[in-house]
């Protein structure tokens, strides 16, 4: 029997609200490099967003493996995504233009898309956002300048650029937040702490000149009390007691991490003038050093375990499980990409399209 | 902003080219090429000819260009390289540019790279780079070849 559907589109989005039990399923998928895979961007124990570079969407899927909304127009903006409360409700905020305007922030909350009246700033986007009244958000008017806005906290901090890396633990209580510019070599690395319901500042670290220099561009939170990675031409730990540790490893440049309690893994992806798309696969101990690599052909990726060192790691449509010694633990087949929740449970989208939640 | 005139003939401008910001500094860093290198290239004859690759990372639902990477084959101290980073759309002309870098006339021969931050493109455009080389060649004119790292 045909499956009864109602979709609703609304400025682009497309509320799928489905009357029967079967999920909506994206077409499935070949992975090279003209059809890229769909990959997750969030997950929780509730949901997931998906990235579709083929039909360039974003998506959210329940538990239950259903798709609960596609959105058509926030890529093609420019905008980022990052779960409310509980994925795979969403904030959309941004857009390609580092200087703003930014179109006013939209949630998508239990299917229903609708603007956020979280800012009224020239440029509001968002970093983290749990509701209107519990975020983190970047803001700039003319004229005022520039500072991170803390909700409810109403605290507000100064910075010298809208072009903000902001990366938290899987359970979001730790963060920390930096500048992405060059040039920025005064400001400083800020770091986060979850306390009575909002985040707290809770660390001014030394100037990230003084630190690492002024090229990273990503960052990586293991837990509370774990180090910070921070990634980008000059890569290192930062430590709770202010200790630093530089990253010692082949690639030329390490541009992608994930931390875990206990170990690591960053990445490095090249085009080559072949247009063949690689990555480089580095394990990491949290002394900083080296442990295990993988150079691999075509895009991969990368999650690690909050807590026993597995890796998550998916490439030319197989999921392969590593120990933090990059040995092959268990492998599955047709998997575009893999995340871990915060308390542990494997995330997968196959290249069906169907998103499943299971334990290890 | 700044303007300078190259040998390609081109008025460079420090500026932003359709979406993304320009941001990166024109002063270059020498950084060691990666094995990748050795596979795309392009020639201009009599021994002179140039490879070249793309370091960049992924965010979300969007990838960042961090590096245009190079070997010059041949030539003096005076070569020049552009490049440009587009989104393949199957116009043939047309392809929208996110970023465009132009060199001083002062790239030396061997392995060069440029830092690139802020060029954000979307995982669903079917992103390359087009690199352009003027090679410095004593008293006889100047070779140029160009390529772009698109398998198509």
């Amino acid at each position: 029997m045909k499956r009864l559907r109602l979709a609703v589109v609304v400025g682009g989005l497309v509320v799928v609200a489905a009357c029967a039990s079967a999920p909506d399923q994206p077409p499935a998928t070949s992975v090279d490099d003209s059809t890229r895979a769909p990959r997750l961007i969030a997950v929780s124990s509730e949901g997931a967003i998906v990235a579709d570079p083929r039909t360039a969407t974003f998506s959210g899927f329940e538990r239950s493996g259903r798709q609960v909304w596609i959105d058509h127009e926030a890529m093609a903006a420019g905008a980022e995504a990052s779960c409310l409360a509980q994925c795979p409700d969403v904030v959309f905020s941004g857009t390609f233009d580092q200087n703003g305007p930014d179109p006013v922030p939209r949630e998508i909350v239990a299917g229903q898309s609708s603007q956020l009246d979280i800012s009224t700033a020239h440029i509001r986007r968002v970093l983290d956002a749990r509701s209107l009244s519990d975020a983190v958000i970047v803001e700039n008017k003319p004229g005022e300048g520039s500072w991170l806005r803390v909700a409810p906290s109403g605290t507000r901090i100064p910075i010298s650029s809208t072009s903000m890396v902001w990366a938290q633990n899987l359970d979001r209580t730790e963060a920390v937040a930096f500048s992405r510019s060059e040039g920025s070599s005064q400001e400083h690395v800020l770091r986060f702490h979850r306390a009575d319901g909002g985040w707290r500042l809770v660390d001014d670290l030394a100037p990230r000149g003084k630190a690492w220099g002024t090229k990273a561009w990503g960052a990586c939170v293991a837990g509370q009390n774990g180090p910070i990675l921070l990634v980008g031409e000059e890569p290192v730990l930062l430590f709770d007691d202010h200790r630093r540790l530089p990253l010692h490893t082949d690639l030329p440049i390490p541009g992608e991490c994930s931390l875990g309690a206990v170990s690591g893994v960053v990445l490095n992806r090249t085009i080559n003038g072949a247009g063949e798309r690689n990555t480089s696969v580095r394990g990491i101990d949290l002394a900083g050093l080296q442990t295990w690599s993988r150079d691999l052909s075509g895009e991969a990726f990368v999650a690690m375990h909050p807590s026993n060192g597995l890796v998550a790691l998916t490439h030319n449509g197989k999921l392969e499980l590593l120990d933090s010694q990059g040995h092959i633990q268990g492998v599955r087949d047709s998997v575009a990409s893999a995340m871990f929740t915060a308390s542990g449970e494997l995330v997968t989208i196959g290249l069906d399209g169907k998103v499943h939640w299971s334990d290890l | 902003m700044k303007m300078k005139i190259n040998k390609l003939g081109v008025v460079a401008l420090r500026s932003t080219v359709l979406i993304v910001t320009a941001g990166a500094s024109v002063a270059l860093s020498i950084a060691p090429a990666s094995a990748e290198t050795s596979i795309g290239s392009c020639s201009a004859g009599d021994g002179y000819y140039a490879n070249y690759s793309v370091a960049y990372h992924n965010s979300g639902a969007y990838d960042y260009i961090d590096r245009y990477n190079w070997y010059i084959g041949k030539g003096g101290s005076h070569n020049n390289v552009e490049a440009r980073t587009k989104a393949d759309k199957n116009f043939g002309r047309s392809d929208p540019t996110y970023h465009t870098w132009i060199s001083g006339d002062d790239i030396r021969a061997g392995n060069g790279s440029h830092p690139v931050s802020g060029v954000k493109v979307p995982a669903s455009e079917k992103m390359y780079v087009e690199f352009k080389f003027v090679f410095d060649r004593p008293r006889l004119g100047d070779p140029r070849c160009d390529g772009h790292t698109r398998n198509v």
